[in-house]
């Protein structure tokens, strides 16, 4: 069985992925479609790492949450090419709060 | 928090249950220790990987933004049309690896991308197309390293702290309710025995009373 990465995001996203050499990559614009892509390649026994752009993810945080507790496949957000999401929470931050029972400066 | 009164209950307040009590309070304290030093292992660990993550966010969002640019350039030149065209008839000459590997007993994630051997380094087309869109590429091959470099230490940074979570309820449950349950009981049985002791030798004195006075009377 071969593994593989797939890519949810926008249009240039996609084909800037697709030209580096990840084929699985699937165009979104909204949850659901974004939700759809994610569930199914959550299900896709292939795939161990899904990129998702932080503009997608954030909206369909919940399903993000629901896959993350299984160990594959892996999650990872990036910024899309308009940037790093300035309100988004860095999912990390809770994370710490939660193992360490304190707010971290910085994270 | 309220100290515990709770008692393990069904216990006999026996000798050989103190006995096999002590024993399980001096277990129980030691498992005690061993959770509280991999917690702290782990935290220390945990640590260790956050800023790694950190690092490595930065320096995924730096470089992706200059593929982005690399990129729009590309569509300026070339037209979206075309780079979609040479997006949708990319080929993969990538392969990607995934191994586990473990840290203080908690297995993390170790992804790879290797090139595949003998073939092209450029996914798409080469026919027609100029330097730009090999340069936007190439710089997205290079984020892309570094994004599944920041994938694994997310996800052991996840890992991690699950796993911290864990051992912090175990130690807990230990130092506040297990623990407390043994010294409880062991308290309650070195009660009852003393109590029972002391019962003994009010009956002892009871008898010698008795037969002391029975003694004299039959002298008498």
């Amino acid at each position: 069985m071969t593994t593989k990465i797939a890519v949810i995001g926008d249009a240039d996203t996609v084909v800037g992925f697709r030209l580096a050499g990840i084929l699985k990559a699937t165009i979104s614009s909204d949850s659901t479609t974004a939700r759809t892509a994610l569930s199914g390649y959550a299900q896709d026994q292939e795939v161990f790492l899904v990129i998702i752009t932080e503009r997608l993810a954030e909206q369909i945080r919940d399903t993000i949450e629901e896959i993350s507790a299984k160990p594959y496949p892996v999650i990872v957000e990036i910024p899309d090419k308009r940037g790093r999401l300035e309100e988004r929470e860095n999912p990390l931050r809770r994370l710490v709060k939660r193992a360490i029972g304190v707010e971290l400066e910085g994270f | 928090m309220a100290e515990s009164t709770e008692i393990i209950h069904g216990i006999k307040p026996t000798r050989m249950e103190l006995i096999a009590l002590k024993e399980r309070r001096k277990l129980a304290a030691r498992g005690y220790e061993l959770l509280r030093e991999k917690r702290d292992a782990l935290v220390r660990e945990f640590f260790a990987i956050l800023s790694e993550a950190k690092k490595l966010r930065e320096e995924v969002e730096t470089t992706l933004s200059e593929a982005f640019s690399s990129l729009m350039e590309a569509k300026l030149v070339e037209g979206e049309m075309k780079l979609e065209g040479l997006a949708l008839g990319a080929q993969s000459f990538l392969d990607f690896e995934v191994t586990t590997r473990n840290t203080m007993g908690v297995p993390v994630p170790i992804f790879r991308i290797t090139q595949q051997e003998d073939q092209p380094r450029i996914h798409y087309s080469l026919a027609g197309t100029s330097s730009v869109v090999d340069a936007a590429a190439q710089k997205i091959r290079e984020t892309l390293d570094k994004i599944v470099r920041l994938a694994e230490v997310e996800a052991s940074v996840k890992r991690l702290a699950a796993e911290i979570e864990k051992t912090k309820r175990r130690v807990n449950a230990l130092n506040f309710v297990v623990l407390p349950r043994i010294n409880n009981t062991i308290r309650y049985i070195e009660l009852a025995l003393e109590e029972a002791e002391r019962e003994d030798l009010f009956r002892l004195k009871r008898v010698k009373a008795l037969l002391e006075s029975k003694t004299t009377s039959e002298l008498g």
